[in-house]
């Protein structure tokens, strides 16, 4: 199919939304600002685009005791512009706030955010392969010995690196979406959401990210060339809940260096029940290799793969004590 | 596909593609070529336009989202001969070289002077990150931003 | 002479008045209603020979009109001439030309349809098959496929020890190759009224642009008009013909409509050149009291298997200092790249970062002031002849003292910043720039009844401030206000006007405009009745020779050069020196430049505004091709992996430092105007400038442009 053919539709209720998506080649539409690129460069052929940002459901900042809830359709500004929740929520702030540029927090949403398509070259050229594009196949990425990739990997063969920050912050923070399709509404922790590349199973909608209230400590940190407007060459969220100067849960979350968000279980081992000090910081830090697969790294980049680690912990550290 | 779009203060009814980008509508079907597209991949800046006051890239921007929207570009800043404030400073700080990059630096800093950015060099820098300039006339542009923003302040 | 009252007074140009209000047309904004649109299918896959172009789904999809490719131009496109061949074009090879694909990146087809969507979306559907042959597309480090093109020993040391105490450096550099990425892509129309070609899009040469154009359509150069008015950036991009023009102009003809071709950033990096990747050796020795004994470099640079495009740039660096004994080589390493091309000082910025870098290392290992190191060993300039590098003595010690030079600690790693905690470090270099005479410029100048001045060239004026120079200079001779005289160029029907390469082209305009203006004047003094006074002027630079002449006329490329007085004579200079802070912070992983400190001598200044947004520009670049800019090229596809702006990453406004500029301003009785140039100098040197801070701040010796935050904290030691 064509984009020759191309349908706009506008719904204003969730169940229009869904008949919608239903149909062969129809496409949500958010802000645009990847979809547009990627229609453009024939990587995305829709029939038709779904603008569901007028459904009500899809939008809304709204707060329980226990969580906040957040539309799938807000934008980052939206979000940036919430007090209350960027006081509570640093890390997800933080990774709003160091993503792109105004203009295009202005436009983009969460839930486009959340499934942001990979930024790799290859997957950017319909001419040359791509696994993760075509589905299948060779990995162009892996073929070449600069092409920017993943340092922590797992088996599948994409190595595209997890540049969408609010993902790595999202999971830090145990946060879920509710997605919705025909069958009803469903939640799943964006830990697993993420943990696959490509789109939910099942053709779901996402209609909210939910990010629990708990009395903790949060952080975002993203190591970059450009001091802004740039993807990160690493990035580290990290969440811990501190009682009598003590962690008692903590949450390591590394993005840009990754495949996907991934939790630094061997870090988090280490901080956990002892006191946040640069002492501990530093010998958390130095697990953060472990267990990992690391095929693609050199020293140097697993240094500052540490490093950014280091610093995001440390960054929760300060918070703590404040 | 049928859009009525007010760009400037003038009502339009489009038929557009629905492909058809804010910019390339402006530009082509409108033939308001003060908006410039420096890459059409929304990782320079220049195409920037208010919609409905805020800030976006026009070439991301599919025309046929907005039905009913105010559109904002650089050829309404101006009332009559008499220059934005903004626009008098970027001349009196030699804000451009070759100009291209100009009009999306010019809507970028109309946002910014309503974004309540903190008034500060380093906030406005970082709020004017997303509009690259290769000829390197950044120095003007934030000299010229602050000083508006300043005076407004004391307003 | 009669005074408009209703004349503004207001303190700035028609032209800069334009580009606030969106009323300034570029070339990218001509258009009309029944233009067809048209979109480049580039093949990103490794070089090879195209076994087919299958354009079936493409052409299937409504409102395309033609796929057009190598057999449909057979016809319509001929032979272009390469510049160092006499001609115009950036490359002698035609993308469109044969079934060769001489390198990842190439032009194979053009897609032409009634919108620019539909041209989009079937250019995606253009299936390429390329028989792939072995590549490498980055300079090896064995040297055996180099060629030599450049050769000057001077007294070499005989092969005995230098008695007494001596200093040696001897260090490997290499700089990232690098996209110009001007902001207005190089996008463009053409139209055709009978036999008459219009093109319109940026340009630094509309009159060479319509030779060559008309030579490959093959139609007499009168039946080609280019035109520029505006130009969205150019730092040498534009400085040559691409072939895309020439295959619009001609898709134009053939579908019997004018042809906008729209150019997305990421297929712009191969249409056209690039700063060539280098690497380069440099060993300097100094004696006892510091001064330089020997100086051998050699610069190895990427060009392409069509063409030779050397660098040049060990010629003027050689001029800055005084040593007895220099070898300095020049090699070209064919690789399988587009051809190289001229990018902001494309000689003299990559030999600058590493001499400048080689003298940071011998005056750190010795243990001397690197200002002081380079003050002992200045080039003595005569100053009967003029040649050499005049002030920069001056600039050194002016930047020292306005950026606190004094101050500084010897040992690296002992400054810090005490609210932040960051790693402090202050490097110094030199800039330079040869001051070429430039090339021949015609100008008409009218003056109607009513005191209007209108100042005719084909020039261009990319930003530089050469609209405002020449306005200004045409108002001092008509003793008239500027905002009276209306400057119209970038037009190849006008009167002749070269390149705008150099840094040479304002000072060249100005001076033909003067002479104009100036027999407009005289001929005031006599008018009687009221008619326009029309007259021309002509400047031709010193040491133009005969062939220059007659070049210039055929609209080939003719450029004086910076000898002073003929080949062989001193070469004059533009300087300057670079002073620069730059703080380190390993905890966040962060290398960045806090304030920069320029001091410059470009003879007289013709317009200041202008001048000092230019060197301003230029220090930025030198910091972002330190820090950031790398066109990164996989040595096996040799594809550019990154070609867009999200990839390719210029210095944002978050990332300018504190800038200081100063200017000397002297005249320089040597060249016309008293004007050196500038559009070049800021660059050079100033990348140097910041790895030389980098040192200070760590102890870390960068020789591998762009810097790699994460290698440099690693080999500090962590945090």
């Amino acid at each position: 199919m064509t984009m020759e053919s191309l349908a706009y539709e506008r719904p204003a209720t969730l169940a229009e939304t869904l008949e919608l998506l239903g149909r062969p080649g129809y496409t949500l539409l958010g802000g645009g600002t990847t979809l547009v690129d990627l229609m453009r460069l024939g990587v995305a052929r829709p029939a038709g685009l779904v603008d569901a940002r007028s459904v009500p459901e899809l939008g809304g900042v709204v707060s329980s005791p226990d969580e906040w809830s957040l539309g799938g359709a807000v934008t980052m500004a939206e979000v940036l512009r919430h007090q209350t929740v960027c006081r509570e929520l640093p890390a997800l702030a933080e990774s709003l706030a160091l993503a792109a540029s105004t203009q295009i927090r202005n436009m983009a949403t969460l839930a486009g955010n959340l499934m942001q398509a990979p930024r790799c070259v290859f997957f950017r050229d319909v001419r040359t392969p791509c696994h993760r594009r075509d589905g299948g196949g060779a990995c162009s990425a892996l073929a070449t010995d600069i092409a920017p990739r993943a340092l922590l990997v797992d088996d599948d063969p994409c190595v595209a690196p997890a540049l969408g920050d609010l993902g790595t912050a999202a999971v830090a923070l145990d946060a879920s979406v509710e997605t919705v399709a025909n069958g009803g509404t469903e939640r799943m922790s964006v830990e697993e959401l993420l943990r696959v590349p490509g789109p939910i199973p099942g053709n779901r909608l996402i209609t909210r990210l939910v990010v629990p209230r708990r009395s903790g400590f949060s952080a975002f940190v993203k190591r970059r060339d450009r001091r802004s407007f740039a993807f990160g060459s690493a990035s580290c969220a990290a969440w811990a809940a501190v009682e009598d100067g003590v962690v008692r849960e903590v949450r390591v979350v590394v993005g840009a260096q990754s495949t996907r968000p991934r939790r630094l279980v061997a870090v988090e081992r280490e901080v956990l029940g002892r006191a946040l000090t640069t002492r501990t910081i530093e010998s958390a830090a130095r697990h953060a290799l472990a267990g990992q697969d690391f095929r693609h790294g050199t020293d140097v980049e697993g240094e500052w793969h540490t490093a950014t680690v280091r610093q995001a912990l440390e960054c929760v550290r300060e918070r703590s004590r404040a | 596909m049928e859009v009525r779009l007010t760009v400037n203060g003038t009502a339009h009814l489009l038929e557009v593609d629905p492909r058809r980008s804010l910019a390339d509508a402006l530009r082509l079907d409108l033939g308001l070529t003060g908006t410039k597209v420096g890459c059409n991949q929304g990782a320079c800046g220049a195409c920037t336009v208010l919609v409905d006051g805020t800030r976006v890239l026009s070439c991301l921007t599919l025309v046929c989202t907005l039905d009913d929207s105010e559109v904002l570009t650089v050829e309404g800043l101006a009332d009559g001969d008499a220059l934005h404030p903004l626009q008098e400073a970027f001349a009196a700080h030699r804000a451009l070289q070759c100009g291209f990059c100009t009009p999306g630096q010019l809507m970028a800093a109309v946002a910014v002077l309503a974004e309540d950015v903190e008034a500060t060099d380093e906030a406005v820098a970082e709020a004017m990150s997303g509009n690259l300039c290769r000829c390197g006339a950044y120095p003007g542009i934030l000299r010229a931003i602050r000083q508006v923003q300043d005076s407004e302040a004391v307003d | 002479m009669t005074k408009d009252v209703a004349t503004t007074t207001r303190d700035w140009s028609t032209t800069t008045r334009a580009k606030l209000t969106g009323a300034a047309v570029f070339g990218s904004d001509v258009g009309g209603g029944d233009d067809l649109h048209a979109v480049p299918v580039l093949h990103w896959g490794p070089p090879g020979t195209l076994r087919d172009v299958d354009a079936t789904a493409a052409l299937a999809v409504p409102g395309v009109r033609a796929v057009l490719t190598a057999e449909h131009f057979a016809d319509a496109v001929g032979a272009g001439t390469f510049l160092y061949d006499g001609g115009q074009f950036h490359s002698s090879f035609a993308p469109l030309g044969s079934r060769e694909v001489r390198f990842s990146g190439q032009l194979v087809a053009l897609v032409v349809a009634a919108s620019p969507e539909a041209a989009r979306s079937a250019a995606a559907l253009v299936d390429i098959d390329v028989a792939p042959r072995p590549s490498r597309a980055t300079i090896p480090v064995s040297t055996h496929e180099d060629a030599l093109i450049f050769e000057r020993v001077v007294d070499p040391p005989s092969g005995v020890s230098t008695s007494g105490q001596s200093t040696r450096v001897t260090s490997a550099y290499e700089t990232a190759p690098h996209f110009h990425h001007a902001l207005e892509p190089y996008a463009m129309r053409a139209e055709w009224v009978g036999e008459r070609l219009t093109v319109h899009h940026g340009s630094q040469w509309v009159v060479g642009e319509a030779h060559g154009i008309a030579q490959a359509l093959g139609v007499a150069p009168e039946c080609v008009r280019v035109v520029s008015a505006h130009v969205g950036g150019a730092f040498g991009s534009r400085a040559l013909l691409m072939w895309h023009v020439v295959y619009v102009a001609a898709a134009a003809k053939m579908l019997g409509h004018p042809v906008r071709l729209h150019v997305d950033r990421s297929v712009m990096a191969t249409l056209g050149s690039f700063r060539p990747a280098t690497r380069q050796d440099v060993e300097l020795e100094v004696g006892a009291n510091l001064e330089l004994r020997r100086y051998r470099h050699h610069v190895r640079v990427q060009t392409s298997r069509s063409d030779v495009v050397p660098l040049r740039g060990l010629e003027y660096a050689s001029e800055l200092y005084a040593c007895s004994s220099s070898e300095l080589r020049e090699s070209v390493v064919r690789c399988d790249v587009p051809t190289p091309g001229f990018m902001r000082a494309p000689g003299e910025y990559p030999v600058a970062f590493a001499l400048e870098s080689a003298l940071d290392e011998l005056a750190h290992e010795c243990g001397a002031d690197p200002v002081e190191l380079r003050l002992r060993n200045l080039s003595p300039c005569d100053p009967g002849r003029g040649g050499g590098p005049v002030h920069l003595g001056w600039c050194l010690e002016r930047g020292a003292e306005l950026f606190g030079w004094a101050g500084r600690p010897a040992p690296p790693s002992s400054m810090r910043d005490q609210e932040t905690g960051e790693l402090l470090g202050w490097g110094m270099a030199v800039a330079h720039y040869p001051a070429y005479g430039g090339g021949v410029t015609e100008c008409q100048v009218s003056m109607d009844r009513r005191g209007r001045v209108t100042v005719e060239l084909a020039a261009h004026d990319p930003g530089t401030g050469l609209t405002a120079a020449v306005a200004a200079a045409a108002a001092r001779e008509l003793e008239c206000s500027a905002v009276e005289v209306d400057v119209v160029l970038g037009d190849s029907d006008l009167p002749l006007s070269p390149m705008a390469a150099g840094s040479a082209s304002t000072r060249t305009a100005v001076a033909a405009a003067v002479d104009a203006a100036r027999k407009v004047r005289r001929m005031s003094a006599s008018r009687s009745d009221g008619s326009t006074l029309v007259a021309t002027g002509r400047h031709v630079p010193p040491g133009m020779t005969e062939a220059g002449l007659r070049d210039a006329a055929a609209g080939r490329f003719a450029q004086a050069s910076a000898a002073v007085a003929g080949e062989g004579s001193p070469l004059r200079l533009s300087v300057g020196a670079h002073f620069v802070e730059v703080a380190v912070d390993p905890g966040r992983g962060r290398i960045r430049v806090r304030r920069m400190v320029g001091v410059f001598d470009v003879g007289a200044v013709l317009e200041p505004r202008a001048l000092r947004s230019q060197l301003e520009g230029g220090m930025i670049w030198g910091a972002g091709h330190a820090l950031m800019e790398d066109a990164a090229l996989d040595p096996r596809s040799g594809r550019f992996l990154g070609s867009g702006l999200a990839d390719y990453h210029m210095m944002a406004q978050a990332d300018v430092p504190l800038l200081e500029v100063e200017v000397l301003g002297e005249t320089d009785p040597g060249r016309v105007c008293g004007s050196k140039g500038a559009g070049e100098l800021g660059v050079v040197g100033s990348s140097a400038a910041v790895t030389n801070a980098i040192h200070h701040a760590t102890g870390v010796r960068v020789r591998h442009l762009p810097v790699r935050p994460a290698a440099v904290i690693a080999a500090y030691g962590g945090v």
